[in-house]
């Protein structure tokens, strides 16, 4: 409380921190120079050196160099009068401020997103219990190569740092530093990657080829979407390329640039929508015959993608057509020279918002999700929906959009019959062949009580940090439902019927994955309470099924249930089924693919060879 | 790129065999071989003599065995033989002994240890025998700029490895000296890494190559896939085709191209990434805290507590090393020459992948690679699928690990009845390396998918005809229980009794096309 008289200055909402706008190539060419340092604002949360704070914490150790470097304290107050330090290539303090900052942002995104509060991995002990990790590390400088990657045993992002090519490199001096931790795009990509696992552990098996090439997507998209939020570049981009955003090269679509040309490729690590063909930039058409071909994670992901941007892209041009036409008599042709800056700074607003819808489309549909197995088709399936709980009106036809831009890349959900919205929307569970029991809608109602505890423990205002209460309370309704559950399904006809709806074989034990509350606007504009589920189950199958004396492995199942605590109702149970053989034989073939990798012939069993499914996919091995 | 590459390969694929040396002995060939067609109305004949000099390659070809009698080495070199104790001099004598002291030709599928130590050890032996033509990959020609570049991208790899290996076998952390000797044992394959002198990583492997680029034959011969057939004059009859190591831009990734990005870390490599840290950081001295100065380990207190420790990262910065002998080791096995050797007459073909993986098997398929040669109706194409189609012997890429023969596109498609499969390998020289127990040749499914496709005609040449090993077997072939059912077992053991036409002999086994 205040002594009378004396002044308390109110929390600050946002800390600005200087960055460099993309990554500090922009400043050495000259089109880009204007805009290569932006300013972005984060959350307020106070810190202490590092940066290390409530979510993040950055430890600048580099093994490799046999050093560490002094942690930047934000909270000084020469650095909260300037926005931070200046961005510099030789400051390792300004590394972790640029590290510290795009992640916060990001970390932001998907919070926004989500209407949740995220957490990160949990920490498996022993006895199979998990404990709550408050903080991702992130090391700015742990690595010496051109890599970078998110190892989920450590609960940590590694940032390599390398000698630029000596040949062909475009904007940079041949075998100069590049710091991959200075890129806003490979810290997004990588933050999200850690976030994504936070929300589901099992998309790091493979059990299929689109499961790692989701992760690989999925960071991807955030970061691309990331760029929109930049207004100084964004504007810039738009002016030049007069805001043909779909027909010429920008930076909106591409992601890693400095990277990109410092390991010795003419152009960004990767386009969303084009490339380059004979040193010239072209945009490319969508070719269905790639889904089923490519295998390789980053390639197949890059399809997916693809399929987003394709659907910005038309989302951006519809709510642009009208000032298009304003601004070119009707022609919808831009006459020759640049186009008007008022021009630039509406068309700038309507990609920003459309980004910010994509994004936001793209980051919901997450809980739309299996818990393992995922595949392209599913996650549309899951766009659709999240998207229809939340806008039932579609005027600006945002999900035709989707749909039309996987359709024309040959992403298809398996077991629809049309892509319609309607047929493509996940079924409630009144239209399923095996509906749930009363019991178990009515067992949703012991359940509320938790949702008012979580709804206030989010809130904060206790000296707890709300996500370390927020993960007990989680894992208490986990132990309630398993309980409950395991019991349930084991009882008479209705627990078969029960377990059948859930995807589960009753004779092998089960794991309540993850239990969350969230709250949301329902289509009447009323608050929703809703209850996010995910249940999964091992059942060990022989690798090989011609070879039933060679080994096992486990084939995952399970379900996600989306769950109406208001009116005491399931709305969605996304199943992948425990027992389906289709599916298991369908991954014991993807297995047999698969099982190439030269690293199991020499590494295996070997300490180094756990964890890091990041490391080599990004290395290329 | 893709330009280059093609006009490249043009020029290469001029500079087809000169037959001038040869060209009267194939005279003199030809009529003898017609003429005992003639008498006998039999088909021109040949043997496979797999050597079991352990864990490495070594086959001597024999064309018209018993009559004119033309031979041929396909590879010579060895990691070790503990299961047969056969060295590799007693080996070179009998393939000074077999072949009368005149090869044909030698073919050396890729530099790799365990196919070529022999032309080195027993430098002697080959010096005093008759060579003619010694062929090898497009890839091992140094006036080929991309096989330059190719070679150049891998020795520098292979240097930065070396390095490594050096520095953390010698470090006094359990985990990094751990790494450093499964590293060795990789290296091994590009002939080891010298005690105390890793910077002379490679020059034995150089200096065998070189031996066998100049003085081993009396020509050199650089193949490419796609060349026209070859018809040598030693053995008439037969057509052998160049299927790999492949060279259209794409494939040529799994060569470890320095041009490639996927590949970046051979480019990191270049630039001394996996190289121990020289004295700097990547910053001016005034940023550095010494990781063992008491002020920084108050600096990093949260990251050092021993309840933190799981998360500390302080050899991560080396597992790169790890994925750059893989790349090596996978760059240098694509480099096969892989040839197939058809007896024209009826179209019944040997294959000799060397060690090639996935992505050259692959390249095989493509459709712009094929040959026309004479048919009984007149010209007709052929491709690599109709040749693996007719497969009567295929020699097992890489000892049959898990990464060396191709399904799909492959040994799936291999469906000549009488199929049988050859496997040089010591089980127990691999399985000693490091981690022990993780090099595993055969590998399980491969082994049980070739039993299937050969009906039980695997011969190994460790232990000879595969066997169901049963439970009471030793740990070495512990892995390999019950690989097949007791019916099938039997099935198969019917069919490798049958199967006359190849004999288990001590110190070889002898395939006969007769």
């Amino acid at each position: 409380m205040a002594r009378p008289g004396t002044f308390e200055p109110p929390d600050p909402v946002f800390r600005a921190l200087r960055a460099y706008g993309l990554d500090p190539s922009l400043a050495t060419r000259l089109d880009t120079a204007r805009v290569s340092e932006v300013t972005i604002r984060v959350p307020w949360e106070p810190l202490t050196p590092g940066p290390i704070g409530a979510y993040l914490e950055v430890v600048d150790v580099d093994p490799a160099s046999d050093c560490a470097y002094a942690p930047i304290d934000l909270d000084h107050p020469a650095l909260l009068a300037q926005d931070g330090l200046a961005p510099s290539e030789g400051t390792p303090q300004f590394h972790q401020q640029m590290v510290y900052a795009v992640a916060s942002l990001t970390i932001r995104q998907f919070e926004r997103a989500l209407g949740r509060k995220t957490f990160w991995r949990p920490r498996t002990v022993a006895g199979g219990n998990v404990t709550f990790v408050p903080r991702l590390r992130i090391h700015p400088h742990a690595l010496r190569e051109a890599n970078a990657y998110y190892s989920p045993d450590a609960v940590a992002l590694l940032f390599g740092y390398f000698n630029a090519s000596e040949e062909g490199s475009g904007d940079h001096l041949p075998g100069a530093q590049v710091f991959t931790c200075l890129s806003h795009d490979i810290v997004a990509h990588e933050t999200t990657h850690a976030l994504l696992d936070g929300m589901y552990r099992r998309f790091l098996s493979p059990t299929n080829p689109d499961v790692l090439a989701f992760h690989e997507a999925f960071a991807d998209i955030v970061a691309l979407f990331q760029h929109f939020t930049f207004p100084e570049i964004l504007r810039h981009q738009i002016a030049s390329t007069r805001g043909q955003i779909r027909s010429l090269e920008s930076l909106l679509g591409q992601l890693a640039g400095e990277f990109g040309r410092a390991a010795g490729r003419r152009t960004a690590l990767r386009d969303a929508i084009g490339t380059l063909v004979d040193g010239v930039w072209v945009p490319v058409q969508p070719d269905p015959r790639l889904y089923r071909t490519t295998d390789q994670p980053h390639e197949r992901g890059a399809i997916l993608v693809a399929a987003v941007f394709d659907a910005f892209l038309s989302i951006y041009e519809r709510r642009t057509a009208d000032l298009v036409r304003l601004a070119t008599q009707g022609t919808g042709v831009p006459g020759p020279g640049a186009i008007h800056p008022d021009l630039v700074h509406r068309l700038a607003a309507e990609a920003a918002k459309a980004a910010q819808h994509v994004l936001t489309m793209c980051i919901r549909a997450l809980d739309y999700c299996p818990p393992v197995d995922v595949t392209f088709g599913e996650y549309l399936r899951a766009l659709v929906t999240a998207d229809l709980d939340l806008v039932r009106d579609d005027d600006l036809e945002y999900r035709i959009a989707f749909i039309e831009a996987f359709r024309r890349r040959g992403i298809y959900p398996r077991e629809v019959r049309s892509l319609s919205v309607e047929s493509l929307c996940w079924r409630s569970p009144a239209l399923d062949e095996t509906p749930p029991s009363a019991r178990l809608e009515d067992s949703l109602e012991r359940l509320r009580a938790h949702a008012q505890a979580y709804m206030y423990a989010e809130s904060g205002g206790s000296r707890t940090e709300p996500r370390a209460k927020l993960f007990d309370l989680e894992q208490r309704v986990r132990h309630d439902l398993h309980g409950w559950l395991s019991t349930h399904l084991r009882s008479g006809a209705a627990g078969r019927r029960d377990a059948a709806f859930l995807g589960l074989d009753p004779s092998h034990p089960f794991e309540v994955h993850g239990a969350r509350f969230a709250h949301r606007a329902g289509p009447d504009g009323n608050i929703e309470p809703q209850l996010l589920v995910s249940l999964l189950q091992q059942v060990p199958v022989p690798i090989d099924p011609a070879d039933p004396a060679g080994g096992t492995m486990a084939f995952e199942g399970g379900c996600t249930i989306v769950a109406d605590l208001w009116h005491r109702r399931i709305r969605y149970c996304i199943r992948k089924h425990v027992g389906s053989v289709d599916r298991l034989r369908r991954q014991q073939a993807f297995a047999a693919r698969t099982a190439a990798a030269t690293a199991r012939l020499y590494f295996a069993g070997h300490p180094d060879d756990a964890g890091e499914p990041f490391a080599a996919l990004h290395r290329g091995v | 790129m893709g330009t280059t590459t093609r006009r490249a390969a043009r020029a290469a694929s001029k500079a087809t065999l000169s037959e001038a040396g040869a060209a009267k002995r194939r005279a003199a060939q030809v009529a003898r071989a017609g003429g005992a067609d003639n008498q006998r109305g039999a088909l021109p004949g040949v043997r496979v003599r797999m050597f079991r000099q352990g864990l490495g390659d070594a086959f001597l070809l024999t064309f018209d065995p018993g009559g004119a009698e033309a031979h041929v080495l396909v590879d010579f070199g060895t990691l070790g033989a503990t299961t047969t104790g056969v060295s590799m001099s007693t080996t070179a004598a009998d393939i000074a002994a077999t072949s009368g002291g005149r090869l044909d030709a030698v073919v050396v599928t890729h530099e790799h240890w365990d196919h070529i130590s022999g032309f080195r050890s027993c430098a002697e032996t080959f010096a005093a025998m008759d060579v003619g033509q010694v062929w090898l990959a497009w890839t091992e020609n140094p006036d080929d700029p991309l096989a330059r570049t190719l070679a150049s991208s891998r020795r520098d790899l292979g240097a930065a490895l070396a390095m490594t290996v050096a520095t953390l076998t010698t470090r006094h952390d359990r985990a990094a000296t751990a790494l450093g000797r499964a590293l060795r044992d990789v290296l091994a394959f590009s002939g080891g890494v010298p005690e105390g002198s890793p910077l002379a990583f490679g020059e034995r492997l150089d200096d065998t190559m070189h031996g066998v680029r100049t003085a081993l034959g009396r020509e050199t011969h650089y193949l490419l896939p796609g060349q026209p057939v070859l018809e040598p004059a030693f053995a008439p009859g037969f057509r052998i085709y160049v299927l790999g190591p492949p060279r259209d831009a794409d494939a040529i990734d799994d060569l470890g191209h320095a041009g490639d990005d996927a590949l970046y870390a051979v480019r990191a490599a270049r630039s001394g990434a996996a190289a121990p840290p020289p004295d700097g950081s990547p910053f001016d001295t005034r940023f550095r805290l010494p990781l063992d100065a008491a002020t920084t380990r108050d600096v990093l207190a949260g990251y050092l507590a021993p309840r933190e420790q799981w998360r500390q990262i302080p050899r991560h910065w080396m597992r790169s090393a790890r994925d750059l002998a893989l790349q090596l080791d996978n760059a240098t096995n694509n480099t096969s020459l892989v040839l197939a050797i058809e007896r024209v007459a009826d179209g019944k073909v040997l294959l000799f992948p060397g060690d090639a993986q996935l992505g050259s098997w692959q390249s095989w398929h493509d459709p712009a690679l094929s040959w026309t040669v004479a048919g009984a109706r007149g010209p007709k194409t052929v491709t690599a699928g109709d040749l693996l189609r007719r497969t009567v012997f295929y020699k097992v890429g890489h000892h049959a690990s898990h990464n060396a023969t191709a399904r799909q596109a492959g040994l799936e498609l291999m469906a000549a009845d009488g199929l049988v499969a050859f496997v040089p390998v010591d089980r127990r020289v691999a399985l000693g390396r490091h981690p022990k127990g993780s090099w595993r040749m055969p590998a399980r499914a491969l082994a049980r998918r070739l039993l299937e496709r050969c009906r039980g005609r695997v011969v190994r040449s460790d232990i000879g005809w595969m066997a169901n090993s049963g439970a009471a077997v030793d740990e070495t072939e512990a892995e390999l229980a019950g690989l097949g059912s007791s019916a099938e077992w039997s099935r198969w053991r019917t069919a490798q009794r049958r199967a006359t036409h190849v004999r288990v002999e001590p110190r070889w086994v002898d395939y006969l096309l007769r």
